[in-house]
């Protein structure tokens, strides 16, 4: 009996087993069969239960703390003002596709640098130094293709941020993962940075009235370009909004002004 | 799942009552945090991933339907496939291999009674799952289990299990055909 095969793979989609192959095939079977739609779902209602074989336990106080902080900032009315529309809205898939090969590149290069270091060190003989070098690359590039991946994966969410009065041309453009908490950001045009200052990039949160700064980054003077890595993103609700500000070498706690070089809502 | 005895939190909450959220959070966080703590074998990360998992049911509250199964339920396949992506990601990462060492203390935390009464809804749907559970045969709970709670695809399963992959299919049809059984008989009547 053929819906006997499908009574299978309804049970193995319940659980999260089904081949890509078996779930497309049962969809399309489930769209003219009433018999084995009721069949899924009552497997699905019963694999939502397997989680009750479990003893509850209760996660500490400071979660629940946490989580409420979060929502109940995204009620609480924003006072910062965002004076600017996004600019024409771009394929993401393009760059996605564009991060992949510069992250590619990028990785490439590095392991370039660390064959080259590796091969003076070998000249010098320290053979147990280059095991343990040859483990580090190894974990590099594992590294990189765990980034690459996660940029590419669906997940993914890009923010444009872009030039403001003191710098209309520039632009950059944020990749973030939002179930890592982190994010790749790539600027573009921006002015070189004086040698005694540093750009400093702010997350405007939904729950906090200071900007919290996410970190500080140079431009090259030739490329006009520059990249940076943010760890430990807010959890994504409350990102309202990122900008960027020139600020004393190293960056400070607080923007010192409110000449902003790029911003971008996160626009959720 | 039976939510006839409960008042449902989810419309309240999709209009912003905060207080109805702290009470959804309340009555469901343990089981969910028992899922995860299974799941990842970590509390840090399972505290993280509930964490998203509810940010996400505040977000898409009024997305539940009640004609399509409980709150519980509808929490659980939001937390079950936040967890499921954590698991991916630390695959990529090659993690798995530390989890292997935390996986038995964790599994053994201790039934938090509190909780255990805070979920009375749960305590006669949960008294009817074990029981279902007890009575299939250790090797279709096993190849359920992997592939549920520890998101393994049927051919990772049979490798890790060394049977064939027809037998693994079979194991997780036959039981989970039981459970639905079992089930139906014990609390959908
Ligand atoms: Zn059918």
């Amino acid at each position: 009996m053929i819906h006997e095969t499908f009574d299978e793979i309804a049970a193995l989609e319940a659980v999260g087993a089904a081949t890509a192959d078996e779930s497309r095939f049962l969809a399309e079977h489930l769209e003219g069969c009433n018999d084995c739609a009721a069949l899924a779902r009552a497997y699905r209602e019963t694999a939502a239960r397997l989680p009750l074989m479990l003893d509850p336990v209760s996660p500490p106080p400071g979660v629940r703390r946490s989580i409420m902080d979060a929502v109940g900032a995204s009620v609480q009315p924003v006072t910062l003002e965002i004076p600017y529309r996004p600019r024409p809205f771009i394929d993401p898939r393009w760059y996605a596709t564009a991060a992949l090969l510069f992250l590619a590149l990028w990785g490439w290069r590095e392991v370039g640098i660390r064959v080259e270091r590796e091969q003076v060190r070998a000249e010098r003989a320290v053979a147990a130094r280059l095991e343990e070098e040859r483990h580090l690359l190894a974990a590099d590039n594992r590294r990189m293709m765990a980034q690459m991946q996660e940029l590419a994966a669906p997940g993914t969410r890009t923010i444009a941020l872009a030039g403001q009065k003191m710098a209309p041309s520039a632009s950059a453009r944020i990749f973030m993962d939002p179930a890592r908490r982190r994010a790749i950001i790539f600027f573009y045009d921006m002015p070189p940075n004086p040698s005694n200052r540093s750009y400093e990039l702010w997350i405007i949160r939904a729950d906090k009235k200071a900007p919290e700064g996410a970190g500080t980054f140079d431009v090259d003077p030739e490329s006009h370009r520059s990249s940076m890595t943010i760890e430990r993103l807010p959890v994504d609700t409350e990102i309202k909004a990122l900008a960027v500000t020139l600020e004393p070498k190293g960056g400070v706690t607080t923007p010192t002004s409110s000449d902003y070089y790029l911003m971008g809502e996160a626009g959720l | 799942m039976s939510s006839s005895q409960t008042i449902l939190l989810l419309p309240a909450v999709s209009d912003g009552d905060v207080a109805a959220f702290e009470q959804l959070y309340d009555r469901h966080a343990p089981i969910l945090y028992a899922l995860l703590l299974r799941m990842l074998a970590s509390p840090e990360d399972a505290q993280e991933v509930l964490q998203e998992a509810f940010v996400k049911a505040w977000n898409d509250a009024s997305r539940y339907d009640p004609s399509r199964g409980s709150e519980l339920a509808w929490l659980i396949s939001i937390t079950r496939s936040r967890g499921i992506d954590r698991i991916r990601s630390r695959k990529v990462r090659g993690e798995r291999e530390k989890d292997a060492a935390r996986d038995n203390s964790i599994r053994s935390t201790a039934v938090d009674g509190m909780a255990a009464v805070e979920s009375v809804v749960a305590g006669e749907e949960q008294r009817a799952v074990r029981a279902a559970l007890a009575e299939i045969p250790e090797a279709q709970r096993q190849a359920l289990e992997l592939a549920y709670f520890d998101g393994l695809s049927q051919s990772e399963i049979a490798g890790k299990l060394g049977v064939p992959l027809g037998t693994i299919k079979t194991r997780m049809q036959l039981g989970m055909r039981k459970m639905r059984e079992r089930l139906r008989e014990s609390l959908d009547r």
